[in-house]
């Protein structure tokens, strides 16, 4: 168990810097989360921890020490890829033993590891067979059996669950946060995947082009995203933007386009005051508009659209309208009203708004 | 395997790999002072054994000494088939550049010159493949060894080591030869994972089409495939040949000819950085305006106008298909050559 602390890590490849003035602190058995599109850095910085890359500025610790020139074996940690790469030959059993041996673990204690092991990931019926003939997810616990073995400081996990369908990876999610309390330890994981960052991650690392956007909680990270990116990463479906101008009226503050006009709340002016009469953009998650009482209680938040597209997922349905030219995505009642080609009259919450800078794209605060 | 046989056995091995070969069993007062490191194996059912000095650490490996078995196997196969080895043309066999390979010892005009004309009849056809590592470590030819227990022949050059993946050899295992492009695909990441996992070295592995005909072409194929993925993949841990995509088309290509292709997508336009999004983001969603609209938050119709900007820029409109995809081109070779 360690903590592990990055002081403005660089990396470059060649002319090209591909992670930018990294520097982050995570403590002693916190479960944190890389997550960002394709290229943004995330498995670069985690291969750094790794020691598969080196380090072209800065510093990482992992506990007390700085771990630049150590080798990969001497960092105590462990990793798993998304490949959930096993020896084709051996068997469960001979997976999991096979880096003690390299490691010159004496027989009867690797013995004891992988057992103990198996049992962890719940594997201990498969040890005799071989890789053929398990499915994909007792692989991928075979993979974890691997990491969990060696009984390292730090766990790095490299998007293990993108090559699994999409029921066993929300299987899977719940094995690693389940293996996570039963180990305490210190976990990074990468994902491109926003949903398995929100429900793994006891803080989440928001990276685009090799910077961090931002590092907070996934609560957080929803309710207060710090710019447009990580306002439209978080959060599925995803949040909607429109352009809109700030104008006062009597006394109010109005968001207006050339569809809608809606009021902002007077708490709000604050931050708005200095937009009057600019353009802003407007963030509005699907689960914060509505086609209910809201938009009879609240006239001054509403307006009419034409339904483009009703997606009934069960619970709930996806609504899909354009304003202003934009596809706006709504997330209704199942018992919502909404009809293709109809019009319906539907309302922003005004509360959950979010406002961001046209031209920096940062948060108003 | 008769004592001349033996002789020339040596006397080829020795000249093959610049190492001092001699039977085992009459090693004798020179070798006073010099550790020897046997090898030993069989011929028609016949058990070898020779010794050889080594000149370095690294010819004492327990790797080299593998090859150099595999190298005194080949050879004695072909002396006992052919009592011709010796004395006449040099006939160039995979098994000679294994050699040369061991001692590091070759470049590109020593192959163009040797063995680029020859033949391997009795190689089986399959995939070259060229892992390349980050760093050495001893641990590495086990660990390779157990992800690819049925493939024997490696060379090794400093931190590229060289696979040929006889299709006979996996053919029992997957039934459709599309299986066998997957499988090779897969084990891109199963080498990547694995040599990161046990040993932390970072690896990459590239695979070129099976060819059994020309294994310098296949070497140089995965060699090129190594030079071209940090530039146009760098996210990859490895490329296989026929994922290359347009840049096979590109590869060849004159940069004068990419040159002029430009001036005539562009005609001459120099499209700033907001066309030149607007364009990546409307080619990326399909050519969909409201998809595009949405993702740059921008009104359909300030997208429309960008577009019929870029029309009368460069006379090509990114809504027509087969304009679009000179523009497409244009900005996908602009952003190649830029790497």
């Amino acid at each position: 168990m360690a903590a592990i602390t990055f002081k403005n890590v660089v990396k470059k490849f060649n002319e090209n810097t591909v992670v930018h003035d990294f520097n982050l602190e995570i403590q002693d058995k916190e479960f944190v989360v890389f997550v960002g599109p394709s290229g943004c850095g995330k498995s670069t910085t985690l291969r750094m921890v790794a020691g598969l890359e080196d380090i072209t500025e800065g510093e990482i610790y992992i506990g007390d020490r700085l771990v630049n020139d150590l080798q990969p074996k001497d960092r105590d940690i462990a990793m798993v890829f998304q490949s959930y790469a096993l020896y084709p030959h051996m068997n469960v059993y001979e997976n999991i033993a096979f880096g003690l041996k390299l490691r010159k673990i004496p027989k009867q204690e690797i013995d004891t590891k992988v057992r103990e092991a198996a049992r962890i990931m719940d594997i201990e019926h498969l040890l005799d067979r071989k890789p053929k003939a398990l499915s994909g997810g007792q692989r991928q616990r075979v993979a974890l059996g691997r990491a969990i073995v060696r009984e390292p400081q730090v766990f790095l996990m490299d998007e293990p669950l993108s090559n699994l369908d999409a029921k066993l990876r929300v299987q899977m999610r719940s094995e690693i946060a389940k293996l996570r309390h039963r180990i305490q330890t210190t976990f990074i994981y990468v994902t491109h995947d926003q949903t398995e960052a929100m429900t793994m991650g006891d803080r989440i690392v928001v990276m685009k082009d090799g910077f961090i956007h931002q590092v907070d909680t996934p609560m957080n990270l929803y309710d207060h995203p710090k710019n447009m990116f990580v306002a439209g990463f978080i959060g599925s479906p995803s949040m909607n933007f429109q352009k809109a101008k700030v104008v006062e009226d009597q006394g109010h503050y109005w968001l207006e386009t050339p569809v809608f006009r809606v009021q902002a709340l007077d708490e709000q002016k604050v931050k708005l005051a200095p937009y009057v009469g600019k353009e802003i953009v407007l963030g509005i998650r699907p689960e914060d508009i509505y086609d209910d009482e809201v938009v009879t209680n609240h006239p001054e938040w509403s307006f009419q659209v034409e339904v483009e597209v009703v997606e009934p997922m069960g619970s709930e349905n996806y609504v899909h309208f354009p304003v202003n030219g934009v596809n706006i995505t709504a997330r209704f009642e199942a018992t919502s009203k909404a009809q293709v080609a109809k019009p319906l009259q539907i309302a922003f919450d005004m509360q959950a708004v979010h406002y961001f800078d046209a031209d920096t794209q940062g948060s108003l605060h | 395997m008769d004592q001349h046989q033996l002789d020339i056995l040596c006397l080829r091995l020795s000249e093959k790999t610049g190492l001092r070969f001699f039977q085992w069993n009459l090693r004798n007062q020179t070798l006073q002072g010099e550790k020897p490191i046997m090898i030993s194996f069989q011929v028609a059912k016949e058990n070898v054994e020779l010794g050889y000095v080594p000149d370095n650490e690294e010819s004492t490996h327990e790797f080299s000494v593998q090859i150099l078995t595999l190298l005194a196997e080949e050879i004695s196969m072909n002396i006992l088939q052919s009592a011709d080895g010796v004395g006449k043309e040099k006939r160039w066999t995979w098994e000679m550049m294994l050699a040369a390979a061991v001692q590091g010892e070759w470049s590109n005009d020593f192959f163009e010159q040797n063995i680029k004309i020859h033949h391997l009849p009795t190689l089986d056809n399959g995939f070259p493949m060229l892992i390349r590592l980050r760093k050495w470590n001893e641990e590495v030819p086990v660990v390779l060894k157990n992800i690819l227990p049925k493939y024997k022949v490696f060379w090794v050059n400093q931190l590229d080591i060289f696979v040929f993946i006889s299709t006979r050899s996996i053919a029992l295992e997957y039934s459709k030869p599309t299986d066998l492009y997957q499988w090779c695909e897969s084990l891109i990441q199963t080498i990547h994972s694995l040599m990161g996992d046990e040993l932390g070295i970072f690896a990459s592995t590239y695979v070129g089409y099976p060819d059994s005909s020309n294994i310098w072409l296949g070497y140089k194929e995965v060699l090129n495939l190594a030079d071209l993925q940090p530039h146009f993949f760098p996210g990859e841990v490895g490329l296989v040949s026929w994922k290359l995509g347009l840049y096979r088309l590109i590869e060849n290509s004159s940069l004068e000819n990419v040159h002029r292709f430009l001036q005539e997508a562009f005609n001459g336009a120099d499209l700033n950085q907001e066309l030149l999004e607007t364009l990546e983001t409307f080619f990326a969603l399909n050519m969909n305006l409201s998809e595009a609209s949405r993702v740059l938050y921008i009104h359909r119709n300030t997208l429309i106008y960008r577009l019929d900007k870029v029309t009368n820029l460069t006379g090509h409109n990114p809504r027509d298909f087969k304009q679009a995809i000179d523009l497409y081109l244009g900005i996908w070779l602009q952003k190649t050559i830029k790497k």
